[in-house]
C-alpha cells in the first residue's frame, strides 16, 4: 500500500487522512455511530423508545441552520454535500477540488450544532414519505426488510431505514434534539478525509472546528436476540418481471474480533459461491440464477448476517444447493487451494478500491467506528489460512437455519 | 493514426495514477431493431466460455489468479449506437496487462462451437436470462420510466430502441443464426480497443495488432445522432403500472443545439442539478411534494429531461411548476451568482473523473464516438466561459415535448 494513513484522536473523536498525491478530488466525512438500526436507548436507568426512521430523519435535518442555506454555502465553496444513515451509522459528507479547508471548517461546523423547529420538521415529513414511497416499489429493497423481519425479532435493524409512514408522523424537535444530543458525542463521531491534503492541516481544522459533546447520558441498547428465526418463509406479490429471493443466515456468536469477522466472511462467501465456485456454475447452467446473483453481509458487534439474492423463478432450488453445498463444505472441509485464489482476489480488490477517494473514504469510515481500519483489514485478509476459514464456515453457519424471502411476481 | 487495422482503432491513454489498468474493448453497432436482440446476446454468450476457458468458473479463476482482475461484458447505448463492450480491470503490470489482453482476445475471438454452430443448451439458457432481464425492467420504477419516456419520445427511432432487446425477437434466434450473426459483427462493426495504463504503449500497440488481425473486414460506421427538433405541440403520456406507490412523473425537453451542449449543461445545472437548484428548492424544499426532482442531458441527442417521484394527485401541480421554473430560466430569472455555483459544482465534477479511472475511460469512450477529442481540462475550460447570455441562446428554442406519467391509476 503506497497510502500513508495518519490517525490522530482529537479529544475524544477518531480522526484519520489518507493522502492521495496527485489527485484532484478531495473528501470529507464525519461519521456517527448511530443508525437506523438503534431504536433503543437506556437513559436515567429508564429504556427508552425511538420511533422507527429517527436517525435518517436526523440526518436530513441537520442541514438545516438557523442563518444560512448549508447547500447554498457547500455550493459558493464548490464543493458538493450529501449524507447517509445505514444501519448503524449515519455520515455527512462533501467532494471538492479546490476549497477543501473552507468546506471542511463548514462540515465540522454544520455536526457541531443543530436547529429544529416544529415548521422544519414538519415540512420534511411530507420528504421523507415521498422517500419511503419510493423504496415500496423497489421489490429488491422489500425482499430485503422483509427477511430481516424474518431474522430479528427485536433488533432496530429489521425496520426500513426511514422508518415508516406512522413512525415519520411522531417525529418532533424534541425527539430529535434528544438523538443528537445523546449520541452525536465526541467518542461516537469519527473524521475521515481522504486527497491530496496535508495531515496536520487537517487534524488542526478539526480540534479547531469540530465542538461535540462529550457527555454520556444515554446508552443504545442492542437487544439479545434468539438464535431461532421469527419465521423462515414469507412471500409478498409485487408488480415485478421476474421472482426476487433473499436467503439470509445470522450469527449467534461475537466471540472473534469484528476485523477478523469481516475478513473471514468476505473469503468464505467467495468460495461458498462467488462467480469461480463450482455452486455458481452449476446454478447458473442450469438456469436457476443469472448475473444478478450476488451476496452481502453486515457485521456489528452484537450483530451478523449474511444474505444471498436474485432474481429466479426456482428459489427453492436455490435455496437447497446452497445449504447443501455448505453442509458438504461442512463436512469435508475447504480446500487451502481454494482459501489462496480467494485471498489473492481480495487483496487485489482492495488495491482496486485504493484508486476511489470515494471507496476508501466509504470504507475506512465504516471500519473506522468498528474500531479498526483498511491497513489492518489487509494485514489481516494476507493472514487469512484455510483454518479459519473453516471456522468461520462452521461458525457462521452454525446450525443451518436460513430464512427465505420471496417477491412473487404479480 | 489510432488505426491497427481496417476499422479497428487502438487508443492509448497513459496514466500513472492508478493501481490497476483499464481495457475496453467496443463493438460499435448503429441501433436497429432488426438486430438488437441478437447483437445483445452476444456479449453473454462470449462471456460464458471460450475454447482456453470453457465456463465462468474457468474464466473468473484465471481472473482471480491475475490479482483479482475483473472482467464484464456487456450492452451499453450511447446516442443512437448500441456498443458491446467488454472491459478489464487489471493490475498494472506489464505481465498482468498482456494477460488480460489475451484473455479477453481469447473471449473475443475463439467462442466454444460445435460443428459450426454455438452450443445449443447455452444459447438456450442465455436466451432466458435476457427474456429474465427485460422482464425486470420494470423492477426498477425510476430507470424504467426514464425509458420509457425516451422510447415514447423516439418513436421510430434508434434512439428509442431498447438496447438489451425485445423478447419477442428471441424465438427465432438459435445456435446457428447467432453464430452467423457473430462472424458478421466481426467482420462490420467498427472495433475500438481502449487502453489505459502506465506501461509502455508501443509494447500493448503490439499485443493488440497481434491479438486482433481479424481478416476481410467490411466496415459500418453508425450514423450520428441529430438534434431533435422541437415539437408543434406537447405530447402527454400517461401509463399505468399495477401497484405503484410512487408516480413518476418525467418531462423531456427538445429544440436544442447540440453544439450548445456547455450552456445547456450549465442551464441544467442551475434548473436541476443539485441540492440548492431551482427545482429542488422549489418543488422539494418549498412545496415538499417530493423526495428527488432533478433535470439532465443527453448531449449526443440533445435532450434535456427532468425527473421526479411525487404522489399521483400531485402530477398535474408538479408539472405546472417544473414548467413554470423552466419558463423562468429562459426568461432570465437567476443570476449571475447562480451561474458562478452551477459552474464551479460542473468543473469540480468534471475535473474529478480524472481520478476515477472507469470514468476516464467512459469520458475517453463518448469523445471517440463523437470523434471530439475532448479533454476533462477543456470540458471545464468550455464550462468556465459560460455566462449569463449564452444560457438564454442556449435555451430560447428549447421547450416541453413530452410530459411522461406512470401512476397505478
Amino acid at each position: 500500500m503506497k497510502e500513508k494513513i495518519y490517525y490522530k484522536n482529537i479529544e475524544g473523536t477518531n480522526c484519520c487522512v489518507i493522502k492521495k498525491k496527485g489527485f484532484t478530488e478531495k473528501e470529507a466525512m464525519v461519521i456517527f455511530k448511530y443508525g437506523s438500526k438503534d431504536t433503543q436507548f437506556l437513559a436515567d436507568n429508564k429504556v427508552n423508545y425511538l420511533p422507527f426512521g429517527t436517525a435518517h430523519f436526523l440526518e436530513h435535518k441537520l442541514f438545516e441552520d438557523k442563518y444560512i442555506n448549508i447547500f447554498e454555502a457547500f455550493s459558493r465553496l464548490g464543493a458538493n454535500a450529501n449524507a447517509y444513515t445505514n444501519f448503524n451509522s449515519t455520515a455527512y459528507y462533501f467532494k471538492c477540488s479546490d476549497g477543501f479547508e473552507k468546506s471542511l471548517a463548514l462540515l465540522l461546523k454544520m455536526v457541531s450544532s443543530a436547529y429544529f423547529t416544529d415548521e422544519n420538521v414538519e415540512k420534511e415529513k411530507g420528504i421523507i414519505k415521498q422517500e419511503i414511497k419510493m423504496y415500496e416499489d423497489d421489490p429488491n429493497w422489500q425482499g430485503y426488510f422483509n427477511l430481516l423481519k424474518c431474522m430479528y425479532q427485536k433488533s432496530g435493524v429489521k425496520e426500513n431505514i426511514a422508518g415508516d409512514e406512522s413512525s415519520v408522523n411522531k417525529m418532533t424537535p424534541d425527539i430529535l434534539y434528544g438523538c443528537y444530543n445523546n449520541f452525536y458525542t465526541k467518542d461516537n463521531a469519527a473524521v475521515i478525509c481522504c486527497g491530496d491534503i496535508d495531515a496536520e492541516t487537517v487534524f488542526e481544522s478539526i480540534s479547531q472546528n469540530l465542538s461535540l459533546s462529550d457527555e454520556k447520558n444515554a446508552e443504545i441498547i442492542n437487544p439479545d436476540e434468539d438464535e431461532a428465526f421469527v419465521k423462515d418463509f414469507v412471500k409478498r406479490k409485487m408488480n415485478t418481471g421476474q421472482n426476487i429471493f433473499n436467503i439470509g443466515f445470522k450469527e449467534s456468536e461475537f466471540s472473534d474480533t469484528i476485523v477478523d469477522r469481516i475478513c473471514e466472511t468476505k473469503i468464505l462467501l467467495d468460495i461458498i459461491c462467488g462467480k469461480s465456485s463450482k455452486l455458481y456454475n452449476k446454478m447458473y447452467n442450469c438456469g436457476f440464477i443469472d448475473e444478478r446473483f450476488g451476496f452481502e453481509y453486515f457485521l456489528d458487534h452484537k450483530l451478523g448476517f449474511c444474505v444471498f439474492s436474485g432474481s429466479s423463478d426456482y428459489c427453492d432450488r436455490v435455496k437447497d444447493m446452497l445449504l447443501s453445498e455448505i453442509e458438504s463444505l461442512k463436512n469435508f472441509g475447504i480446500d487451502e487451494n481454494e482459501v489462496i485464489r480467494s485471498r489473492k482476489k481480495h487483496i487485489g480488490e482492495f488495491i482496486r478500491n485504493f484508486n476511489s477517494i470515494s471507496n476508501i473514504v466509504n470504507n475506512q469510515a465504516e471500519l473506522l467506528i468498528k474500531g479498526t481500519g483498511l491497513d489492518e483489514m489487509l494485514a489481516k485478509i494476507r493472514q487469512i489460512d484455510a483454518s479459519k476459514i473453516n471456522k468461520r464456515l462452521n461458525s457462521l453457519f452454525k446450525n443451518n437455519l436460513c430464512a427465505l424471502s420471496l417477491i412473487e411476481k404479480s | 493514426m489510432n488505426e491497427i487495422y481496417d476499422g479497428i482503432r487502438f487508443h492509448f491513454i497513459e496514466n500513472d495514477k492508478f493501481n490497476t489498468a483499464c481495457i475496453a474493448i467496443i463493438l460499435r453497432r448503429e441501433l436497429n431493431r432488426n438486430d438488437v436482440t441478437a447483437n445483445a446476446l452476444i456479449p453473454k454468450i462470449l462471456a460464458g466460455g471460450c475454447q482456453s476457458y470453457k465456463s465462468i468458473a474457468q474464466i473468473n479463476k484465471k481472473l482471480d489468479t491475475m490479482l483479482g482482475a475483473v472482467f464484464n461484458a456487456d450492452i451499453v447505448k450511447k446516442g443512437n449506437e448500441q456498443l458491446i463492450e467488454f472491459f478489464c480491470e487489471v493490475y498494472d503490470s506489464e505481465d498482468y496487462v498482456i494477460q488480460a489482453l489475451e484473455l479477453m482476445g481469447e473471449i473475443l475471438l475463439n467462442p466454444e462451437t460445435k460443428d459450426g454452430c454455438f452450443i445449443k443448451s447455452k444459447i438456450q439458457n442465455e436466451k432466458q436470462k435476457l427474456k429474465d432481464v427485460i422482464l425486470s425492467r420494470k423492477n426498477d420504477k425510476k430507470e424504467y420510466a426514464k425509458q420509457r419516456l425516451i422510447e415514447k419520445m423516439f418513436e421510430n427511432e434508434p434512439f428509442g430502441i431498447y438496447a438489451d432487446g425485445y423478447i419477442e425477437d428471441l424465438d427465432e434466434l438459435n445456435e446457428e443464426n447467432l453464430y452467423r450473426h457473430y462472424q458478421e459483427l466481426l467482420k462490420t462493426s467498427p472495433i475500438e480497443i481502449i487502453v489505459m495504463s502506465k506501461i509502455k504503449e508501443k509494447k500493448i500497440r503490439e499485443k493488440c495488432i497481434g491479438l486482433f488481425n481479424i481478416q476481410n473486414r467490411d466496415v459500418k460506421y453508425p450514423k450520428k445522432a441529430l438534434p431533435k427538433k422541437a415539437s408543434k405541440e406537447i405530447k402527454t403520456i400517461r401509463e399505468k403500472e399495477e401497484g405503484l406507490n410512487q408516480g413518476k412523473l418525467l418531462i423531456g425537453m427538445t429544440g436544442a443545439d447540440t453544439n450548445d451542449f456547455f450552456p445547456l449543461l450549465v442551464g441544467s445545472e442551475i434548473l436541476g442539478g443539485s441540492g440548492n437548484s431551482k427545482l429542488f428548492m422549489k418543488i422539494r424544499e418549498k412545496e415538499n411534494l417530493c423526495y428527488y426532482v432533478n433535470s439532465f442531458i443527453y448531449r449526443l441527442n440533445g435532450v434535456i429531461c427532468i425527473q421526479s417521484g411525487v404522489s399521483e394527485d400531485n402530477f398535474d401541480k408538479t408539472a405546472e411548476l417544473i414548467k413554470a421554473e423552466t419558463e423562468a430560466l429562459k426568461n432570465g430569472d437567476f443570476s449571475d451568482d447562480d451561474v458562478e455555483n452551477a459552474k464551479k459544482s460542473l468543473i469540480k465534477n468534471i475535473l474529478s473523473i480524472k481520478d476515477y479511472n472507469s470514468g476516464l475511460m467512459d469520458f475517453y469512450l463518448m469523445s471517440v464516438i463523437r470523434e471530439d477529442n475532448e479533454k476533462p481540462e477543456k470540458t471545464a475550460k468550455n464550462i468556465s466561459r459560460i455566462n449569463k447570455k449564452d444560457i438564454l441562446d442556449a435555451f430560447k428554442n428549447v421547450s416541453v415535448d413530452t410530459i411522461y406519467m406512470m401512476g397505478a391509476n
